[in-house]
């Protein structure tokens, strides 16, 4: 009798925690509150605005760290006190963002402040549409930091297609054009230097990877190694070791059929042919490491530390990581940093057409507004991106006879990394603890990568004749294509038939549509 | 009248074990059933503000652009042609090894043997992609070094369409063959030891009685796992395809999944996504309806 018992009793409690569980799953929904409820005098931001009360502004983010660490913590404190706010940080787990935006905009939930992508991401698109968040116009009239420190280009980008109105505050990305890493120990091997400003000219770069390969720079003996290095874009196509210097330098004005044309759309110019073939034929000469066709970014970094490859495309901001990394299997391993000129003996680059990276909106269900703003427009003023960049006294670094000393167990502040940036400004990439011989290199490496941009006029813009299926269809015909041309299998003339290919389904309508769009920016 | 009579005797004197159905009933019905409403979606155009019934009906377009889609061919092609490798290489794997295993009369040792080849099964395939990756690169990894000590030129195996099928195979088999042997070992242990002795007495050999008797006592093991795995010929699995192909190797690689991945995730077609989905198991269940009936002509033991 009691097994029966026993047995019926485990039934029921099995079932009550399955429906528990969902239960739970309900409340909760995983909100990482940032900080300890210290007050709970705190009734979400009811209290009148007039009266001393803190108002509570809840954050959704993506932020690539589970928990904010000390420095993060400090700053949001600093910034509350000075705003007189509460700022509660979600953060779902980054790998789930887009699904987790999705499941907040079906829930009919919201916090204040909504943290998107992308200007095409169908959560944002779907937020516009269901008039889930607002728009801001009024409200940046009486925000000066943010205007003056938000690119033009950006503002564009979030302006609605429908009123024309802005949705968003960019999370600004300091657009640059990055050049390359070169280890310079081998350099000196093989009897090479880079000119004092760093640039070089295509024909200098060549010479350097092709001698990095025959001339075994590492000493072994063994001819093991590559003049350079490249990964995969999303479609799996390997990147080009060179594109702006041949003069590909995304959506430009053009005098061709279109008003404005990329040159891999360009039936007109050999602009894209000479790109393709330039890396063909590095990769058949045995130049280009062939395992970057299937790399990803970290097994094409990994390399050039463990010394397989001599040189990367990269951001010069990096100088420091890749110093360390290199130098666990090599102490005696130098990098120097080398900007490649294009056919004319300039140093261009293409930057991010919006210069954003993710951006802020504000959700209809927020009851002020006008303090979030003011909260965002004060991260950037003197005072707010001065602890934005460098950090918090106390937590951070301490004045020492009336110089800040930074403390050496500094942890990652990945809200302030990702909260707001200055545009233009290179210095915030440097980290302020760094010495300043450090310093030295890497700020005119970044000054020249942001002052060389040449920005692509497409703003991010996806067209939305990109969503038809013969168009989608056919892109993994022109990915397939791009990717046997580079590696040798196909001529580079191929590209003529692919091209034709691709206006014929449906890429005459996406350069249209473009175009269209384009043309309503200006 | 009678049966019904029975049966209520029977399930009072037995309740408790439908009580400890419940659970697993539960969990089908919530997890695998109710969800099948949502196949509603592949007739719609589904849009996330308006909700799955508040979504636009278009009945068949759906479909008729997966049929009327220049590579729906290739990738039905493709996904048949890698299954069906699959089931001739992969299938009959774990068999072998478990007909292996069980001649291993030092029980330790076998324990120890089985273990040991259930691992590479808890590798996810991200980790054994890369591993797979290290070991066919062309700059250093241990195969080409081979080749080149031998003389010969480094190999890029992974850009390469004809060889694509060959690694995905045996990947397969190798993270699955030890994993595999575990049903079959099983069904091993329930053959009658009497008919081992007396084929002893009648002067057959080990081969003899593997052939004659362990391999018919699995028979039916074995054909109600292949009536199963027919139902999954257009499922290649996700992960190890997109994690090792390349656009060099499309024209070979492209399946179902990555299709799937690539026009209905990426750009947020969910409704075509799902009709793929709901083609993939439409089909999936004929072959299972289909072989199941005729393993029943052959007078084999069937699923139903």
């Amino acid at each position: 009798m009691n097994r029966k018992i026993l047995v019926l009793m485990m039934s029921l409690v099995l079932l009550v925690s399955a429906t528990a569980c969902s239960n739970n799953n309900k409340k909760t929904s995983s909100t990482d509150s940032t900080k300890e409820q210290s007050s709970s005098s705190v009734e979400n931001g009811q209290g009148d605005k007039k009266s001393n009360e803190p108002i509570t502004i809840k954050m959704m983010a993506n932020l690539y760290e589970a928990e904010l660490k000390e420095p993060d913590i400090a700053f949001l404190n600093a910034i509350e006190e000075k705003t007189n706010t509460k700022i509660e940080i979600e953060i779902p787990p980054s790998s789930g963002y887009a699904e987790k935006l999705q499941l907040m905009l079906v829930s009919g939930e919201y916090p204040d402040v909504i943290m998107f992508q992308t200007q095409d991401s169908d959560s944002y698109k779907n937020a516009l549409e269901g008039e889930v968040i607002i728009p801001l116009d009024e409200y940046l009239e009486k925000t000066p930091n943010l205007m003056k420190y938000t690119y033009d280009a950006s503002w564009k980008a979030l302006k609605s297609n429908t009123d024309g109105k802005i949705y968003g505050v960019p999370r600004t990305s300091v657009t640059r054009a990055d050049g390359f890493w070169l280890r310079k120990d081998w350099l000196d091997k093989i009897g090479i230097s880079i000119p004092e400003n760093g640039e070089i000219t295509i024909d200098e770069f060549t010479e350097i990877m092709r001698r990095f390969t025959t001339d075994d720079p590492d000493g072994n003996g063994i001819n093991d190694t590559f003049g350079i290095g490249v990964f995969v874009d999303p479609e799996k196509v390997m990147y080009p070791v060179l594109t702006s210097q041949f003069g590909d330098l995304g959506w430009q004005k053009s005098s061709g059929e279109f008003d404005y044309i990329i040159s891999q759309y360009n039936k007109n110019t050999e602009v894209y042919k000479k790109v393709l073939s330039y890396t063909r034929q590095l990769y058949i000469d045995g130049i280009l490491n062939p395992d970057s066709a299937v790399s990803d970014i970290q097994a094409t970094r990994e390399n050039f530390w463990r010394g397989t490859t001599g040189s990367m495309w990269g951001f010069g901001g990096d100088y420091n990581q890749h110093m360390e990394e290199l130098g666990k299997l090599n102490p005696d391993a130098r990098i120097v940093y080398a900007f490649v000129e294009n056919e004319n003996g300039e140093v261009k680059g293409t930057g991010y057409g919006t210069g954003m990276w993710q951006f802020w909106s504000i959700a209809a269900t927020c009851k002020y507004p006008d303090r979030v703003m003011e909260v965002m427009d004060y991260a950037l003023s003197d005072e707010g991106y001065d602890m934005l960049y460098a950090g918090v006294e106390g937590t951070d670094y301490d004045v020492v006879n009336g110089k800040r000393v930074y403390r050496d167990d500094l942890k990652n502040a990945t809200f302030r990394g990702l909260f707001l940036r200055r545009a233009g400004d290179a210095n915030f990439f440097i980290k302020p603890h760094l010495p300043q011989e450090q310093k030295d290199i890497i700020l005119p490496i970044l000054e020249k990568s942001v002052a060389s941009v040449v920005r692509s006029e497409d703003m991010g813009y996806v067209p939305q004749a990109s969503k038809e299926p013969t168009y989608m269809d056919y892109m993994a015909t022109m990915a397939q294509g791009r990717a046997k041309i580079l590696l040798g299998e196909l001529e580079v003339d191929a590209y003529d038939d692919l091209l034709e290919g691709w206006y014929k389904n449906g890429g005459q309508k996406y350069v249209e549509e473009m175009n269209e769009y384009i043309l309503k920016q200006k | 009248m009678g049966s019904s009579v029975k049966f209520k005797k029977y399930f009072v004197s037995n309740y408790m074990l439908y009580l400890m159905l419940i659970p697993g009933v539960i969990y089908i019905l919530v997890f695998r059933y109710i969800p099948m409403g949502g196949i509603i979606i592949a007739f719609k155009d589904f849009k996330f503000i308006k909700g799955i019934l508040g979504s636009e009906w278009i009945g068949l377009e759906n479909f008729k652009v997966l049929f009327g889609s220049r590579d729906f061919y290739k990738i039905l092609w493709n996904s048949l042609w890698l299954s069906t490798l699959k089931l001739i290489f992969a299938f009959p794997a774990p068999i072998i090894l478990a007909l292996l295993l069980n001649e291993i009369r030092h029980n330790s040792f076998k324990r120890v043997t089985q273990t040991i080849m259930y691992l590479p099964h808890f590798i996810s395939w991200v980790v054994l992609a890369g591993m797979i990756m290290n070991f066919l690169s062309p700059s250093n990894g241990v195969i080409n070094t081979v080749i080149q000590s031998l003389g010969g030129q480094p190999i890029h195996f992974l850009i390469k369409p004809e060889y694509f099928r060959t690694i995905i195979v045996t990947a397969e088999i190798w993270k699955g063959i030890g994993w595999g042997t575990i049903i079959y070992l099983a069904a091993m242990t329930s053959i009658d030891q009497c008919l081992y002795e007396v084929a002893s007495i009648e002067g057959a050999n080990r081969f003899h009685k593997m052939c004659y008797i362990t391999l018919p006592g699995i028979s039916s093991t074995i054909l109600i796992l292949f009536v199963i795995n027919l139902g999954y010929i257009l499922n290649n699995g996700f992960e190890q395809i997109f994690l090792l192909y390349t656009p060099s190797t499309y024209e070979v690689a492209d399946v179902f999944e990555t299709y799937t991945y690539r026009i209905g995730l990426l750009s947020g077609r969910f409704s075509y996504a799902t009709a793929i989905g709901l083609f993939k198991s439409v089909v999936g269940a004929i072959l299972v309806l289909s072989s199941n009936r005729i393993a029943r002509l052959f007078g084999k033991k069937a699923i139903w």
